[in-house]
């Protein structure tokens, strides 16, 4: 339970807040600030527990599983934020496991319907089962779709501040301008950034042609960090990340090894100055190309309706939570609205995601072919 | 310049004692600690969170010499080498002094390396730009022949369960084209991530040991030794006495291994001892109980604290697992660490160094003094302290993908394999290194070679390779060496 | 040269690993078979009994038979109630059957099972086992599993 934790750092708060006063130390009567601030904070949390905080759940431990192992990536920031305000809303101790996306389907497939597991995850949900990297049995057919929590638009690529190129649209022409080149993109197999590459690679093989195309090179693998390593080496040309991962390599004073400019993002990044990718005209279908990772809660199949239309409740007046918008902002996610939270819009929504990822992937030659 | 106050000091002293208990817990380490307390450091500033992460991370590291040397179990991987010379003290009496001499080593590695981090930190990081996957594959390899160092007069047998070691490790999924391999099929949705660390760790040390003392009748005893006829056992600083280029060479191995992304914590440990084996004026002797192997275990594993933070802080990629889960401390409060952090955040970056100072104090402070008492586990008889060593086990193995009943099967699955390997004569350490340095052998392999479009040539191309490989032929050509010096002696001893 | 195909690339370190693993293997048994050549033994000799002399059957075994007991368990009956039911077991497995040593057994067994389930579940927030047997305090709001 992290409200005895809580309160016992509360504690070790107030102690210092008053040695500060007996002391009266400068830095330490400097600290005394946050100290107070927060143990009202922690007061104030559990006074609208009290209130609003009166689901089924009240008081039980709810498992929050995240399909990352990581816990500095965007799937455990968005779900650690989502599940803080839900935790408030209806009254119980909610936690964040960052158990891996194989793990997570594994338990959300098999647990009880009783609300207290909940995968909160973003399209590698059913992208996995598509690409094959997990089985048939973890379709979303075998869960139910829950409530959307919020989008990350943030998706883009990055290459060295040297490189010809600060677009996808000069990539292109930089193929057609130099025929012997190639230009090798850093992706990770199975994910958005495979997704994205596959959508950028169609585009060009459908204006420019197989020729062009075939110049265009995938290398496989990497968190973020090893990423940017390769760039660093420069044994990637253009590599897929976050902008909020990205951004301080772009900025002035970076060392010349470091330095990145970052272009094209999967979607309109709010409060980041970038083209995305639909600016440079890559299409799909006919259609603009915009692709954001949508996160959203999933539950197991035979998941108690009455609990699920409580998650619904309390992820639409969180959305509404000015605090929740704020701290969403300042990571650059996107808030949805309380209609496109709604389950029966989110099922849709999602099942049509899923449609479009299909076509992408059935369409794009496998990575055999683009490692080669 | 820097914030520090009453509730930093307390949420230090927090954070350091918490850590030491996650990391004497076998199964527990430093980073599920740090992961743990994230999301309430949500409720501070930045530099109260620091306070407490930072005391968690150096409190965790250290916290597992505690059983590594009273019950021959490492809290942590990066504790292993500490019980080879640690358990062989505690068991002729002289625990006390091991673990004393274990908190002081921490404490001087630690030191070292916040000196590193607050002088170096440029030079580091630019060092450690010079180290591309080639350069990585060629550390872990020279890591991996310490497995020949270590094995004791039957290095043909040691070396032989490394490479098995390496084999385990790669069961499960290629990250990098998400395939299965030596995985059945009824097995794959459970490991994906193939088996993991801890729960085959501490299987290997722990359960195996249970299993070989209940096969014996739980007789084993330590005798309680008398104060005063063992007064050479007891710890002094002269101990250190002729150990300052061991500390110095350890601490540097761990800062510098902190400093490599992507190379693993445990490696460090794993470097220093071997370079101490090595460099000794009695080699032989490591691995029966003498401080000098303590010393370059334990000031290599603290070393590694500055040592990781200087990538996370100068280049924006964290140097190990746990500082990997700070980052997230810093987005949490929408700061991103990257390469102008230091020059933008001059006040967090003073900060981070008297917090680190702090810790240091703070974790010395509370393991030197009260460990006199804790050192008294050690009498506890067997039958009862198992039964509870088991449960603990069983906990940290189930926490440790946050909550699987699989790797708890992973625990006991290893803790026979591991008495078996006690049957058949082989060195269950050399397992356990091949196993922890597996997976990154084989990945910084497959991305140097991919990068080379298929040349094993690029091993031989750089000038730090060169160096490496110089450094690994002394490596062997020393083991073997010293394994058969080792094996003449037995005979003579048999004759 | 090795040509790394991406569908095929998860074989390569694993080929390497076992070629190696079997010329090890042949080297540890000729290096061995010609050192008890040398000293007048058959170049292969029948392996040795797996257990030692007299070995305590019951603790062995025991120890091996409780411990797959206390892992199917622990889903069932949640994480307190199975340790202080099997931390009890092996007390008495290892200790005996002695009134005074029972008595001990079980205070043991009840009392490291609840810190450990406090300390852990509740104070450290760390998912445990939970089952039948778990508790939820809705007004307090925490859980021993």
């Amino acid at each position: 339970m992290r409200k005895i934790l809580a309160s016992m750092l509360a504690a070790t708060m107030a102690c210092s807040a008053l040695a500060g006063c007996t002391v009266g130390g400068g830095s330490a009567s400097s600290s005394a600030a946050p100290a107070g601030d927060t143990s009202s904070a922690a007061s104030e949390g559990a006074a609208p527990a009290a209130e609003s905080g009166t689901s089924s759940l009240k008081g039980s431990n709810v498992r929050v599983l995240i399909g990352s192992t990581s816990t500095s990536g965007d799937s455990y920031m968005i779900a650690e934020l989502v599940n803080r305000y839900l935790s408030q809303e209806m009254g119980f101790n909610g936690k964040v496991d960052a158990v891996g996306n194989a793990t997570a389907l594994d338990e959300i497939v098999n647990a009880k319907g009783d609300g207290k597991t909940v995968l909160i995850s973003h399209d590698i949900t059913f992208m996995s089962v598509l690409f094959g990297t997990v089985g048939e049995q973890y379709a979303l057919e075998n869960m139910t779709v829950g409530p959307r929590v919020g989008q990350n638009p943030g998706g883009c690529f990055g290459a060295a501040a040297e490189s010809p190129y600060a677009s996808l649209g000069e990539v292109t022409q930089y193929l057609i301008d130099n025929p012997t080149e190639t230009v090798s993109f850093n992706i990770e197999s199975g994910g958005t950034s495979h997704l994205c590459f596959a959508a950028y690679y169609l585009w060009v093989q459908e204006t420019q042609g197989d020729e062009v195309a075939s110049r265009i090179k995938a290398i496989v693998g990497g968190t973020t960090a090893e990423k940017l390593q390769r760039l660093w080496d420069r044994n990637a040309d253009v590599i897929y990340g976050d902008t909020s991962a990205f951004e301080q390599y772009t900025q002035e004073g970076v060392q010349a090894q470091l330095k990145m400019t970052m272009f094209d993002s999967c979607d309109t990044v709010p409060g980041v100055e970038i083209n995305s990718m639909a600016d440079t005209g890559i299409t799909f279908g006919g259609e603009p190309f915009v692709f954001s990772k949508d996160f959203c809660m999933y539950f197991p199949k035979d998941m108690d309706a009455n609990v699920l239309a409580e998650y619904e409740a309390a992820m639409k007046k969180v959305c509404e939570n000015a605090d929740f918008q704020a701290d969403m902002a300042k990571l650059y996610y996107t808030v949805l609205t309380p209609d496109e939270v709604g389950v029966e819009a989110s099922k849709e929504f999602i099942y049509a995601k899923r449609d479009l990822c299909k076509q992408i992937i059935d369409q794009a030659p496998s990575l055999d072919t683009l490692t080669a | 310049m820097f914030d520090i106050g009453v509730l930093q000091i307390l949420v230090t002293i927090l954070g350091v004692v918490v850590g030491i208990i996650f990391g004497a817990i076998p199964g527990m380490t430093a980073t599920m600690a740090v992961a743990v307390f994230l999301p309430m450091t949500y409720a501070y500033d930045l530099h109260t969170a620091l306070y407490l992460l930072l005391g968690l991370y150096v409190g965790g590291i250290t916290g597992g010499l505690v059983p590594a040397i009273l019950i021959n179990i490492p809290g942590t991987p990066s504790s292993i080498t500490t019980t080879f010379d640690g358990y062989p003290m505690a068991k002729r009496g002289a625990g006390e002094r091991a673990l004393k001499i274990g908190i002081v080593s921490s404490f001087l590695g630690g030191m070292i390396s916040l000196v590193a981090l607050w002088l170096f930190t440029p030079l580091l990081s630019a060092a450690a730009l010079k180290f591309s996957s080639v350069e990585k594959f060629l550390i872990i390899l020279f890591a991996l022949t310490v497995i020949a160092a270590l094995s004791k007069g039957q290095m043909l047998r040691g070396v032989f369960n490394g490479f098995l070691g390496v084999l385990v490790s790669l069961m499960g999924m290629f990250s990098v084209n998400n395939s299965f391999r030596m995985v059945p099929s009824f097995l794959q949705s459970k490991m994906q991530e193939g088996f993991q660390l801890l729960p085959v760790l501490i299987g290997l040390f722990a359960i195996a040991q249970i299993f070989e003392e209940a096969e014996e009748g739980m007789r084993f005893k330590i005798e309680k030794v008398n104060d005063e006829m063992d007064s050479k056992e007891k710890f002094s600083f002269r101990d250190f006495k002729g150990q300052g280029v061991n500390v110095i060479r350890s601490a540097f191995v761990g800062t510098f291994m902190g400093v490599l992304p992507g190379v693993g914590g445990s490696a460090a440990s794993i470097l220093a001892y071997a370079q101490a084996k090595n460099f000794s004026k009695h080699p032989e002797l490591l691995g029966t109980g003498v401080p000098e192997g303590i010393v370059a275990s334990e000031t290599s594993n603290n070393g590694l604290t500055g040592g990781a933070l200087i990538p996370l802080l100068s280049l924006g990629i964290p140097g190990d697992s746990t500082t990997a889960v700070l980052i997230s401390a810093f987005m949490l409060q929408g700061i991103q660490v990257g390469p102008l952090f230091i020059t933008q955040n001059p006040e967090t970056w003073n900060t981070i160094l008297v917090a680190l100072l702090l810790c240091n104090i703070v974790m010395f402070l509370c393991m030197f003094y009260p460990i006199k008492w804790i050192s008294k586990i050690i009498y506890i008889p067997r039958q009862r302290l198992y039964p509870v060593i088991i449960m603990i086990c069983i906990v940290g193995a189930y926490a440790t993908k946050n909550g699987r009943i699989f790797d708890v099967w992973t625990l006991l699955a290893f803790g026979l394999v591991g008495y078996i390997f006690g049957k058949i004569h082989l060195p269950a350490s050399c397992f356990l290194i091949g196993f922890i340095l597996g997976k990154d052998l084989e990945n910084y392999f497959i991305q140097s070679v991919s990068a080379s479009k298929g040349s094993l040539m690029v091993f031989f191309t750089r000038p730090i390779g060169w160096v490496i490989w110089l450094l690994i032929a002394a490596s062997i050509a020393y083991a073997i060496i010293d394994n058969r010096n080792t094996k003449k002696r037995e005979q003579q001893k048999q004759a | 040269m090795i040509k790394v195909v991406y569908s095929t690339q998860h074989w390569i370190m694993p080929q390497i690993v076992m070629g190696v693993l079997v010329i090890l293997l042949a080297a540890v048994i000729i290096t061995e078979g010609m050192a008890r050549v040398k000293s007048g033994q058959p170049f292969l000799v029948k392996p040795g009994r797996f257990f030692i002399p007299e070995y305590d059957k019951l603790k062995f075994w025991g120890t091996l038979i409780l411990f797959i007991g206390y892992i199917f368990t622990l889903d069932i009956l949640g994480f307190t109630v199975t340790s202080i039911i099997f931390v009890f077991l092996f007390n008495l497995l290892y200790t005996g059957l002695e009134r005074k040593k029972v008595i001990v057994s079980l205070i043991i067994a009840v009392v490291s099972s609840i810190i450990l389930s406090v300390m852990f579940g509740v104070i450290f927030n760390i998912t445990l086992p939970s089952g039948m047997c778990s508790v939820t305090f809705a007004d307090f709001g925490f859980t021993i599993y």
